[in-house]
């Protein structure tokens, strides 16, 4: 689409008589390489190319979302959804096209040595044990092209590229099988594979998958839990990240709404949801309304600082727009979403943690988790977990879903280490599933509920 | 007609074996927020999955726009990396279904003000978020050999999140209902308020083994969670926890789990898959036995057999479900004592499906004497799938689909472990 094929569509609408419009128009390609069974299995491509159109109309927003490319074809989608015709006077002109861009090293067109990847990541597994039945590797590419404009003048572009790699490794041993999941992301292109120590991380992957072949059931209920660093931070995500997000505060469907100011945490909790960490997979340039993404402090020492809102919500909140603008696609209308976000650290070991517990669990490492926000009712699953007795972690533990309320919970962090650290994931939410990083360093809830199944 | 121009050019160009699937989506829908319109969105979307050989190697890409057709070509060449080890049979099967569906206009006003006098008659409802919409798919398929099938589905639906709040308890829940008229519903609206108002006074229970009613949305949701285990690419990788098991029992002999896409009742109604394999009822448990593994075409290739009509780009299903029962119970009454589950979360995390080990948040009502005494929310229920299926003791016939792959009735099971 050219210049003045935005211009005309925002002049078309604005002459309707809406108060804001904004185009984004969409091209991507995501491709999925799976390796199995000691070879490449399957590609599947994916390429999408359309337009999203937002019209606001006081409190009313008008979402149309078409592949069509005739722009009288567009012209009648807008007519068929939003009937007002004030035939208003308008002439908006769209500034010049500030373009971003990422930085990558390898794209994912140059390089062609996933073959070898794939069969060291393979030998490594299978040679760490003989109870290894089954390595996958997914290599996931996705490249975006966006242009965004709106009536404002607004009028940018970016180019996003994202990289992902997914290993699955099973083990089985007298017909029981267990497996374990690593899958680290990033905003790069293949020059990412030289950050990750394969020679560690696949025999330690297979050692804990073998753990958990002796994984107990264990009786639910209460307990103090030491939540592992990195994607524990999804604890925070679901328990209060969620619940900060303009969609849901500004219509007071959240447990946080009009708390600006109040504490909602212990004072060793601050919060922190940053768009604009170098090569995070959950990073942009500019959000999906084409603001450019900024830091924003959430929680700072238990003290609820900051909300997460889009440019549709600032007037309705009166709260500064923070960048957070974020959808999955063209097909979704964007909202305020998390991008990366991560509890900052404190200065205690994680020994000192597990030192403190009589009876308790260490869940090493989490799955996702979902939030009510209204309630501020959340769960989270544990993947591999370990038995905390007399200040020493024990058996491995078969995994378990931890629960909880937000308000409850942020008050039960007592204890945070030194070790923070990031890992990627996908958030669901009304405008789609939206890349995102979660993080903390190790921390201690005092009480949490576990499910058992002895 | 611009894809059987297309697959000539690629036909001349060197490529063979052509399918292209065609995938027209419109979808509308207006969200309301008390008598106010919110949002009024509307999709229009296509798609086109193209699969072919080129140079012996099989190629898959979807596309959103094939009007540059060298760009397209240079796409599928460079993405044709795998061997064609099994050949796949692309004949379609002979299935037009031309039916024309229109968006209709209709006003959903009526309906939502009926929705919101709600508000006035609960005085603890703060809030009723509601959208109404409707979706239609069109499907085409052609192929190099000019054969070209062709299918339509249209569903409409109601979608609701409940609010309430007493002093500073607050209590929400979602209901989403396909096909359904304005009687049916504000009848299963007004009973969902009722469960989100009993949840703004829950009790505590004990972490304790129960015998439990899972109503008919939580099985669908369980059922729907476990559909890989029933997958041939599953079993050939050794990742499903049905491996060895075909022909054997794993359910109790209450336990039919049936798909019928065929069937008009159901929003998830096909004719054929997405490769043109004619789709078609199957037991996949029968009577508690194991019986029928899931196949697309290139898995059945591999294995040596015929695809069960399963291919949608990857193996999955439309409309599977357990089977009813013949008769309405009063699943109280059986119960006696227990709880009732309405309720769960966590699907997308909290469900392994290589151990079959299920751990969830859950909400629902106490059981005693087959009376509810009232409401509990934040436990845990975990259990193991495959005793989940040899625990259904009775099968309700209240059939429900919540989405276009699965349904279910709802069923009391012995010895579930909950958490609190």
């Amino acid at each position: 689409m050219k210049k003045q094929d935005f211009e005309s569509i925002i002049n078309y609408i604005m002459k309707k008589g809406a108060d804001f419009s904004e185009l984004f128009f969409e091209n991507s390609l995501t491709r999925v390489i799976k390796y199995i069974n000691n070879k490449k299995d399957d590609v599947k491509v994916k390429k999408i190319t359309g337009l999203g159109i937002r019209i606001k109309y006081h409190d009313e927003v008008i979402y149309i979302s078409t592949n069509e490319k005739d722009i009288n074809k567009i012209y009648l989608l807008i007519d068929k959804t939003f009937k007002l015709n004030e035939n208003k006077e308008v002439k908006i002109s769209l500034k010049r096209l500030k373009k971003y861009q990422d930085d990558v090293v390898i794209t994912h067109d140059e390089f062609t040595n996933l073959d070898r990847v794939f069969d060291y990541i393979n030998s490594l597994a299978r040679k760490s044990s003989s109870l290894v039945s089954q390595v996958e590797v997914d290599a996931f590419e996705y490249d975006q092209d966006v242009i965004i404009a709106n009536s404002l003048g607004l009028y940018r572009s970016d180019h996003r590229v994202l990289s992902r790699l997914y290993l699955y490794i099973y083990v089985t041993r007298d017909q029981e099988q267990r497996s374990v999941y690593y899958a680290p992301g990033f905003k790069m292109g293949y020059e990412y594979l030289d950050t990750i120590d394969f020679k560690k991380i696949v025999p330690d992957l297979v050692n804990r998958a073998i753990k958990l072949l002796d994984a107990v059931a264990i009786k639910g209920g209460e307990m103090p839990v030491i939540i592992g660093n990195g994607f524990g931070g999804v604890i925070f995500h679901e328990a209060c990240g969620h619940g900060l997000e303009a969609t849901s505060v500004s219509q007071n469907f959240s447990v946080f709404s009009n708390m600006l100011g109040q504490e909602i945490a212990t004072k060793k909790v601050t919060l922190i949801d940053d768009g604009t960490i170098k090569k995070s997979w959950g990073s942009s340039n500019i959000d999906d309304e084409g603001n450019v993404t900024q830091k924003n402090i959430l929680i700072k020492n238990g003290v609820l600082n900051r909300y997460l809102v889009d440019y549709i919500n600032v007037d309705k909140m009166k709260h500064e727009i923070t960048s957070s603008s974020r959808r999955e696609s063209y097909k979704y209308a964007p909202t305020s979403r998390m991008s990366n976000t991560y509890l900052s650290k404190g200065t205690l070991t994680i020994e000192e943690m597990i030192q403190s517990i009589k009876y308790g669990l260490y869940a090493y490492s989490m799955g996702g988790g979902s939030v009510n926000p209204y309630t501020g009712d959340f769960n989270f699953a544990v993947r591999e977990a370990y038995l905390i007795e007399d200040g020493k972690v024990t058996k491995a533990v078969q995994g378990a879903s931890l629960i909880g309320n937000s308000k409850d919970i942020l008050k039960q962090v007592t204890m945070v280490s030194d070790d923070l650290s990031l890992e990627s994931g996908f958030c669901g939410s009304v405008s789609g599933n939206v890349p995102t990083t979660v993080g903390e360093p190790t921390i201690k809830v005092d009480k949490i509920l576990v499910g058992g199944s002895e | 007609m611009k894809i059987k121009k297309l697959i000539k050019f690629l036909l001349d160009n060197g490529l063979k074996d052509i399918v292209i699937t065609v995938n027209k989506n419109i979808c509308r829908s207006i969200e309301y927020h008390n008598h106010d319109i919110e949002k009024n969105e509307l999709s229009d979307i296509i798609s086109y999955t193209i699969t072919a050989l080129f140079d012996s190697k099989r190629v898959n890409i979807t596309l959103e726009d094939i009007s540059n057709k060298k760009e397209v070509l240079e796409l599928l060449k460079r993405n044709a990396l795998i061997e064609n080890d099994n050949p796949l049979n692309n004949d379609l099967c002979e299935v037009v279904n031309d039916r024309e569906y229109n968006i209709s206009n209709i006003d959903y006003t009526n309906l939502n003000n009926h929705v919101m006098k709600y508000l006035d008659k609960y005085l603890e409802l703060s809030d009723i978020n509601a959208s109404y919409g409707e979706n239609i798919d069109y499907i085409d398929i052609y192929n190099s050999n000019k054969q070209h099938v062709q299918d339509a589905n249209k569903y409409n639906y109601a979608c609701f999140e409940v609010f309430a709040k007493k002093n500073d308890i607050n209590s929400s829940s979602y209901l989403i209902l396909f096909n359904k008229n304005e009687e049916e519903i504000l009848k299963a609206l007004e009973d969902k308020i009722k469960d989100v108002i009993m949840l703004l006074d829950v009790r505590k229970i004990n972490t304790s083994k129960q015998r439990c009613i899972f109503t008919n949305n939580v099985v669908a949701n369980i059922l729907d969670a476990f559909i890989p285990i029933f997958k041939a690419d599953k079993h050939y990788n050794g990742t499903t926890l049905l491996g060895n098991k075909l022909n054997q029992r794993i359910a109790s002999d209450l336990v039919t789990i049936i798909e019928d896409p065929e069937n008009d009742q159901f929003i998830g109604k096909r004719l054929f898959d997405d490769e043109g394999t004619k789709t078609s009822y199957k037991k996949l448990i029968d009577k508690g036995v194991y019986k029928i593994i899931l196949y697309d075409k290139k898995y059945a290739s591999i294995y040596k057999t015929v695809s069960t009509g399963n291919g949608y780009n990857g193996i999955n299903v439309r409309s599977l479900y357990l089977e009813p029962g013949e008769e309405h119970l009063d699943l109280l009454k059986i119960l006696n004592n227990g709880m009732l589950i309405n309720e769960i979360e966590g699907m997308h995390a909290g469900i392994n499906t290589i151990t079959g080990e299920v751990s969830l948040q859950a909400c629902g009502y106490i059981i005693q004497n087959g009376i509810i005494i009232g409401a509990s929310k934040l436990f845990i229920i975990s259990f193991n799938f495959l005793d989940f299926l040899n625990n259904i003791e009775y099968i309700d016939a209240d059939l429900e689909f919540i989405s276009s792959k699965c349904g279910a009735p709802s069923v009391i099971v012995r010895e579930i472990n909950v958490s609190s």
